[in-house]
């Protein structure tokens, strides 16, 4: 049955991929002038346009064309930048990862702080740190929501890096002296670890821990949030009564409680994925991050269409698959939702 | 201290009535920001007034002064006194939200009444319609919101009127969603039934009926979309792709003094953050507040599990959009819920 779920959830991504397809598509079409000028940029020769004008088929209609378009990106090739003269597809394998490790980080800070954190204070006891918690959190969560990412970024770096010295500035992931990782993920901190490389990892987490603090902060808050009602409500329910008129040890009925709070909490977190992509692109500027954010910062200030067509495909592919496994893993974990979504 | 002010908002009255109900039910963080969010307008309205330099007029031998009893707020790269800059940027960043804002509301308002009234109906058709522009707004969420607006922004030139769009655009599912919401439960109605049988068309229904009950979660949500579009303003010109210089704004004010950031002259970015934080905060938390003041107080028992124990509201309380990602939120339910 999960499997058939599973399975139907994917097919419906194609349709959606298609759509997206179509948007990046038009992105380039529904612009004055001709698209492969656009793409090749003013600087190209005009033999060279004339050549990728017959490779995207400008003379055919457009719904040829844009098989032609999904042709191309199906076999990788996002065409070529026209400032830096690389394959798209060479800058992606790139700065993908980077972003990559950037984003995932910042989510696991994310579920490791703000859903304890959460669940602490929707918890009824009256203890001290509980006490203080509660205040501290309630004034972060009227906050939070608020900070612009990048002002927080830069206020950090002065802080960090300016006045304190403790934590190095915005050079990136890796300092200008230290070497990279021998490449298999081209995540710095993963392959750090995989070839027991040690001095670059803690060079790589250095420079990570302000940016992932930034984006865990600005973008925890509703995570916070989505835990902090979900368990207020699960605690005072009934079941927990029963639970703890039983006598059930505390962690138990915490944990009763938690897997009922938990599923807006997980589409929360998928949602959230998409804002730390956005996020992302603000952060690597701030950081000098060499991400696909901050490549496409640059490309949209040089006009540059063939790298922004690629980021908006991968940003927009990446939010619905980060949508789709919020879906399964609650789809798997809830039973309510398991027996509903049976019965559609 | 959120638990206590929900103790203090569940002890008004049913009864009390106007603005006595809004001071005894508001909190304080939701009545620092009503006050607020009023002199941010104001400011944007008369801000360059009270400025007491130019804002745009270069002086590089003022270049970059910390701040001194002249330039309270120091001077930027430029030799500007910050100060008379941060009072001139929030009509810019402002006046697009809101513009922006209205432009999302009056064209997703509508929409969003007929995609609601028409959806799953009679007429195949037009439920037809109504799912596809669903649909249609699925898609556009899909993608990452800052994503998408620069994008837009980026293909159609940086300019004021460009970025009005480009947010108006993204913002408009979330009114579809919201109002559709609404009108799906409000048609079902005795009084929509009545005003059907007395020989009301659809769209007179719609227009006359539905829409005036369905437009009080859109006048929270406004409030709530304006502060959200203040931030992807600041953050577009932050990259370079919004308000250009030397126009005083927000985030290109930020971007401006990040240079010098890690040199250690901090003011000239420092300022308009503070500035955009307390613009944001401010719009967010008066949508809150506005949500408190319109529901009726019955809601609130309504909402919560336990109806004799109104203490906690958190299904409001907590669910409550601070960045207006509600809109998102709501929408990306999964399809089975």
């Amino acid at each position: 049955m999960n499997l058939k779920y599973i399975f139907y959830r994917l097919g419906s991504l194609l349709p959606m991929l298609l759509v997206i397809l179509l948007v990046t598509f038009s992105i380039v079409r529904f612009l004055p002038g001709d698209p492969a000028r656009l793409q090749l940029g003013p600087l190209a020769p005009e033999e060279g346009v004339q050549k990728l004008r017959e490779e995207m088929k400008l003379d055919k209609s457009l719904p040829e064309q844009f098989f032609e378009y999904v042709k191309h990106v199906s076999k990788g090739d996002f065409g070529r930048s026209w400032v830096t003269q690389n394959e798209v597809a060479k800058d992606l394998k790139k700065k993908l990862p980077v972003t990559f490790e950037l984003v995932l980080l910042g989510v696991l800070v994310m579920i490791i702080v703000f859903i304890p954190l959460g669940c602490i204070t929707a918890s009824r006891s009256d203890g001290f740190i509980t006490k203080s918690l509660k205040k501290a959190t309630s004034v972060y969560g009227l906050l939070a929501g608020s900070f612009p990412d990048f002002w927080l970024g830069l206020m950090l770096i002065y802080l960090f890096f300016t006045k304190l010295s403790i934590l190095p500035g915005p050079e990136g992931i890796l300092g200008i002296l230290t070497p990279p990782p021998q490449h298999i993920t081209g995540m710095y901190v993963l392959d750090s670890i995989l070839t027991g490389n040690w001095l670059t990892l803690k060079e790589a987490i250095l420079h990570l821990i302000l940016p992932v603090f930034t984006l865990a902060f600005v973008y925890g808050a509703i995570i916070y949030k989505y835990t902090w009602s979900g368990m207020t409500i699960a605690l005072r329910s009934q079941y927990t009564r029963y639970a703890e008129g039983l006598g059930l040890p505390k962690w138990k009925v915490l944990w009763y409680a938690f897997r009922n709070a938990l599923p807006p909490v997980v589409v929360m977190i998928a949602n959230q994925i998409s804002y730390l992509l956005g996020g992302a692109v603000l952060i690597e500027t701030v950081f000098n991050i060499d991400g696909i954010g901050q490549y496409a910062v640059q490309s949209i200030i040089s006009s540059d269409y063939s790298p922004i067509q690629a980021f908006v495909l991968i940003s927009a592919t990446f939010t619905m698959l980060s949508y789709l496994i919020g879906d399964i893993i609650n789809f798997v974990a809830d039973p309510r939702i398991r027996i509903r979504g049976r019965n559609d | 201290m959120i638990k206590k002010n929900n103790k203090k908002r569940s002890g008004s009255s049913q009864k009390s009535k106007g603005y006595l109900r809004a001071i005894r039910i508001l909190t304080l963080p939701e009545k620092i920001a009503m006050v607020s969010t009023i002199l941010i307008i104001l400011l944007a309205i008369v801000g360059p007034l009270l400025a007491p330099y130019s804002a745009i007029k270069s002086n590089p031998a003022q270049r970059l002064q910390p701040p001194n009893g002249k330039n309270i707020m120091g001077t930027d790269e430029n030799g500007i006194d910050v100060f008379s800059r941060v009072l001139c940027a929030p009509r810019m960043d402002v006046f697009i939200a809101i513009s922006a804002t209205f432009t999302s509301v009056i064209i997703g308002t509508p929409i969003g009444l007929l995609v609601g009234f028409f959806e799953g109906g009679k007429s195949k058709f037009k439920s037809f319609l109504a799912s596809l522009i669903l649909r249609l707004c699925d898609i556009i969420q899909s993608f990452p919101v800052f994503v998408f607006a620069l994008t837009l922004v980026a293909i159609s030139r940086p300019s004021a009127f460009n970025i009005i769009l480009a947010v108006a655009f993204i913002n408009i599912p979330i009114f579809v969603r919201l109002v559709r919401g609404e009108v799906i439960s409000l048609r079902e109605r005795p009084y929509a039934d009545s005003a059907r049988i007395i020989g009301n068309s659809d769209l007179r229904l719609c227009f006359k009926h539905l829409l005036v009950n369905a437009l009080s979660p859109v006048v929270v949500q406004i409030s709530v979309v304006i502060g959200f579009s203040v931030l992807i303003t600041a953050g577009l010109s932050f990259v370079g792709a919004g308000v250009q210089p030397p126009t005083p704004e927000l985030g290109a004010m930020i971007s401006g003094g990040a240079k010098y950031m890690i040199l250690g002259q901090w003011w000239p970015s420092f300022y308009p953050g503070i500035m955009l934080c307390l613009t944001v905060f401010s719009f967010a938390t008066t949508g809150e507040a506005l949500r408190h003041l319109l529901e009726p107080p019955s809601a609130a028992e309504v909402g919560s599990y336990e109806s004799h124990e109104t203490d906690t509201d958190p299904s409001k309380a907590g669910i409550s959009p601070e960045t207006g990602i509600v809109g998102g939120a709501n929408s990306h339910m999964p399809t089975i819920f």
